[in-house]
């Protein structure tokens, strides 16, 4: 019994230290040019390779950024996910630095889900968000 | 013979002694070992699973799904375009079997729209310590006058926030399921009109591990 439960451990531990904390950052900006407006950087291939950012559409409504970012999974199986956005103003400064938190979210096999957030004041112009595996 | 029999009570009070010390060495060591926990800060951000009961991350989600609903719900984009609204926090009924702190759930609702610049809010919460400061102000006779907050002065709320936090809980041998689901409306203090309304739903479930210790 103490062998199943000491390799139960162990698998753990290897689950857990294959769950890397790093993940795929997405970039959106309202200015500029339009070609840099998105851009993506993918830290963790594998979650890369999995699942994948297929669009990114931002509007104001009033003076308030709205951002609606798609994810898909494009393997058969579920994923535990997780994302945060983060804001930032015409400066490039963080605004309400760590007034979002991760947010937790299944995505079904070989589905879509929106990623959906308002700017936190009229000041932001650059949004970003992170994905990563729960 | 006796001397003997002496020296081996020594011997023997001896070994007691040394085996008396291996045993405190022993329990101090455990003892230490005990105690050397490693205390470290998280992120407060983090998304927290440790049960099904209602948690940080839950709050988190729900004061970011209404903060977000009601900041974009056009009739509110309208009547926020010009002007900021005062608006008072009634109470959340926690209708869950759960112990819930709901004022913390409407402190952070409160904070993020007040500091999204849309909105201005009084607190009733604090009215017994203003009513005391403002009749220290106006009747103590200790407070020049040209300088004294006037009474009957406060601007009125526009709007009230209210709502429900609900669960249903089902279990069975190997699996507990936990729906909560939290609902919160905007009214219009004078026309009684529900401006603005949205439900966040959060389920979260804990299947029995295979190896349970």
């Amino acid at each position: 019994m103490n062998i199943v439960k000491l390799s139960a451990l162990l698998s753990g531990m290897v689950l857990l230290a294959g769950c890397a904390t790093s993940g795929i950052e997405a970039t959106g900006k309202t200015e500029g040019d339009p070609e840099y407006a998105k851009h993506l950087v993918i830290h963790n291939e594998p979650l890369a390779n999995a699942i994948t950012i297929t669009d990114m559409k931002s509007r104001f409504k009033g003076d308030l950024l709205e951002v609606n970012v798609v994810l898909s999974n494009l393997t058969s199986s579920d994923k535990n996910i997780q994302y945060r956005f983060a804001w930032y103003d015409g400066d490039d400064f963080e605004v309400e630095q760590g007034g979002r938190s991760w947010i937790p979210v299944v995505l079904h096999g070989k589905s879509s889900t929106t990623m959906h957030a308002v700017a936190p004041n009229p000041s932001v112009k650059t949004y970003k968000v992170n994905v990563r595996e729960l | 013979m006796r001397l003997s029999e002496q020296s081996v009570q020594t011997a023997a009070g001896k070994k007691l002694k040394s085996a008396g010390v291996l045993l405190v060495a022993g329990l101090l060591s455990v003892s230490l070992v005990g105690c050397s926990k490693s205390i470290k800060y998280g992120d407060a951000a983090e998304v927290e699973t440790t049960t099904t009961g209602f948690g940080s991350t839950d709050l988190q989600q729900i004061a970011a799904k209404m903060v977000d609903s009601v900041l974009t719900f056009p009739p509110v984009v309208e009547i926020t375009a010009k002007r900021r609204p005062v608006m008072f926090v009634d109470t959340i009924k926690n209708k869950t079997t759960e112990h819930i702190d709901t004022e913390s759930i409407t402190d952070t609702i409160s904070t993020k729209l007040l500091r999204s610049g849309k909105f201005r809010f009084v607190d009733m919460t604090k009215v017994a310590a203003v009513k005391q400061q403002l009749d220290y102000q106006n009747e103590s006779g200790m407070v020049n006058q040209n300088a004294a907050m006037k009474m009957g002065q406060q601007i009125g709320a526009e709007y009230m926030l209210y709502g429900n936090l609900s669960s249903i809980v089902k279990r069975n041998s190997s699996r507990k399921d936990v729906y909560y689901k939290f609902t919160l409306k905007l009214m219009h203090l004078q026309s009684g009109i529900v401006e603005w309304s949205d439900e966040k739903e959060i389920r979260k479930s804990k299947e029995k591990s295979m190896f349970s210790f």
